[in-house]
């Protein structure tokens, strides 16, 4: 391998500068009103020890619709995102998951926890980890029959990463790293995924690489819910954004709620947002990402 | 390249053909006598079997990172042992059905094994503490009343030292069936239960979304290491018995990248450290439960150098390669 060497980028004038990525297509809004939700959260309220809590959450995914839950720091992102897979007890509201209680559908649920939160050195390769995802369909005292195996290789496959099955996943890259979570859940047959900080410290390649695998579980009708810190991209690929700071700001198609008003009201201090007379809104960020 | 390669594999070769011989020429002297005595052929039984044992067990408690918990536990079983100890000598041991009163200071370390094992298991439940604090704290704990009991008891030392660094001619014929008894039932359910231990080890998580008893598996793992400490503690004793856990599986963790290879070479390892200390002891008069541990250490190292040396070619063979490229598209 041979260090890339970084050509000369020629930044765009910042008049004509667009936003390089392709916007998300939206599924198309007609029709829906006769399709069950892949998830639905009603009025979650989290309290619990000292993790930031999060107040009277509401929101709702079609299959295959992809949100994005936006806020700063402490916001209890995290801390929601573990209720709703049943890590942490739910002080109040509901949760239903294709229609049922997620009492009984829990396995629906796939969760991808935060990258730092894994332990890269574990002796296991790509196929071992996406066959942990098994684990409760194989049941005890049983090892892994043909169905199970054609489910993680069918899951490896679509995230691309069937050639890459025996490398141990330390020795993988942040993009491939995260796909093999993702097929983990694939190989779950889970129907929503949440992913805590999945395009935290990696490159734009890597992040590109996500997107088109999220993309392909779009076309699987996984419903997709991912937090993220990018608010560029947060404007351009999700159906949704949800913003949240301690409680529910806003939730609804990214082009109605992703606005001045609301960012401001969900970053408080963390964010600056000037609207003058250009037709530019220039937002500043100054959260640290990483602390 | 190769031509090193080649002549290195020859000279090993040779070197080995010549160990060979030497092997076979002393090999009643060198190898069978030690066996002529029961008592020796015992303990080197139960020197395998404990190697085999604690990699298997070892190699979890490398991945979970838990090598201070293992410590502390076989540190803290001294009161139990203490107990048991002075109960003897007072003639006052109590009968367990089945199994007589063999080795009373086997059942009391495992019963302060036990105990501080749902101890810490307790303190650390819910992450009020730091979990290292509660361990250390249990451990201290414990080791003190271990070590105050010890003090009220004259002439003492002699079993203490035992105790601390592992007696194994004192392997008795029914302490045999013991370790073999329970290396089986601690091996089995760890291949029972292998692919939940892997799940709750690595992404104890998923394994909570996918609704499986975490706590439960928790728990069995800490008494399944609780159990292996106690069998292991008449090879090693107490102050020694981390290294048997750690050493072989944490080598075997530099060769492979699957856990259950892992367990399999560390197992492999632990017995080949039980018999290469044996024989050393044997040879070289020391004592055994120093001269299996230093073996384990030995083959780390080894191994250990063997990788760094590796890279290390790698990475010249990389520049090398690298420089003659560059050279070419220059040219």
């Amino acid at each position: 391998m041979k260090p890339a060497i970084a050509s000369e980028v020629v930044y765009p004038e910042l008049e004509v500068y667009h936003d390089p990525v392709t916007p998300i297509v939206l599924l198309p809004t007609t029709a829906v009103e006769n399709v069950t939700p892949a998830i639905e959260v009603i009025n979650l309220t989290v309290r619990y020890g000292q993790a930031p809590g999060c107040e009277a959450i509401n929101f709702s995914a079609l299959p295959g619709e992809r949100i994005a839950v936006i806020g700063p720091n402490g916001a209890g992102k995290s801390t929601m995102f573990k209720a709703v897979v049943g890590l942490l007890p739910m002080s109040s509201g509901t949760i239903s998951v294709g229609g049922e209680s997620c009492a009984t559908s829990h396995d629906l649920v796939s969760y991808v926890p935060q990258h730092e939160s894994v332990d890269w050195k574990f002796p296991a390769n790509v196929w071992d980890v996406v066959m942990m995802a098994r684990t409760r369909h194989i049941g005890y005292l049983r090892t892994p029959r043909k169905a199970d195996r054609q489910a993680v290789r069918d899951a490896l496959e679509k995230v691309e990463m069937w050639p890459l099955r025996n490398r141990q996943i330390g020795q993988l890259s942040g993009g491939q790293r995260r796909r093999v979570f993702i097929a983990r859940a694939l190989a779950q047959k889970a129907a929503v995924l949440l992913m805590d900080e999945p395009f935290a410290g990696v490159d734009a390649s890597a992040e590109a690489e996500i997107m088109s695998v999220l993309d392909t579980l779009r076309a699987l009708k996984v419903a997709i819910i991912v937090s993220t810190h990018n608010l560029g991209q947060a404007a351009h690929h999700y159906d949704k954004v949800l913003m949240i700071n301690r409680q529910q700001i806003a939730f609804g198609p990214t082009s109605e709620v992703f606005n001045a008003k609301n960012l401001s009201q969900t970053f408080g201090g963390f964010l600056t947002v000037w609207q003058g007379q250009s037709p530019y809104t220039v937002i500043a960020d100054d959260s640290c990402h990483e602390c | 390249m190769e031509l090193i390669n080649v002549l290195a594999a020859l000279s090993l070769w040779e070197l080995i053909q010549r160990g060979w011989d030497v092997l076979l020429r002393d090999f009643h002297w060198f190898i069978a006598k030690p066996l002529d005595i029961a008592l020796l052929q015992r303990s080197l039984e139960a020197a395998i079997l404990v190697g085999v044992l604690s990699g298997v067990v070892g190699s979890l408690v490398v991945v979970r990172g838990m090598s201070f918990f293992a410590d502390a536990l076989s540190h803290s079983i001294l009161p139990g042992v203490a107990i048991m100890y002075q109960r003897s000598r007072a003639g006052d041991v109590p009968d367990i059905p089945g199994v007589g009163n063999a080795n009373p200071l086997l059942w009391g370390a495992l019963g302060a094994g036990l105990v501080s094992t749902f101890l810490i298991g307790f303190l650390t439940r819910h992450e009020r503490l730091r979990s290292d604090t509660a361990i250390g704290i249990v451990f201290a704990g414990m080791f003190a009343l271990g070590i105050a009991m010890v003090s009220r008891v004259e002439s003492y030392a002699g079993d203490l030292t035992h105790i601390l660094f592992g007696q194994i001619l004192g392997v008795g014929p029914q302490d045999l069936n013991i370790i073999i008894g329970f290396s089986v039932v601690v091996v089995l359910i760890v291949i029972i239960f292998y692919k939940e231990f892997m799940l709750i080890s690595f992404d104890p998580l998923l394994a909570t979304t996918l609704r499986l008893p975490t706590e439960f598996f928790r728990y069995l793992l800490l008494l399944l290491i609780a159990t292996t400490i106690v069998v292991s503690l008449q090879i090693v004793g107490i102050s020694l018995m981390l290294a048997l856990l750690i050493t072989p599986a944490a080598t075997a963790s530099l060769i492979t990248h699957r856990l259950h290879w892992m367990m399999i070479l560390a197992a492999l390892i632990g017995s080949a450290c039980s018999i290469i200390g044996f024989y050393a002891s044997y040879h070289l008069d020391v004592a055994t439960g120093p001269a299996i541990v230093l073996a384990a250490t030995g083959i780390f190292g080894f191994v250990f150098l063997e990788q760094a040396l590796q890279n290390q070619a790698r990475r010249g063979l990389y520049r090398l390669r690298q420089a003659r490229e560059m050279s070419s598209t220059k040219g």
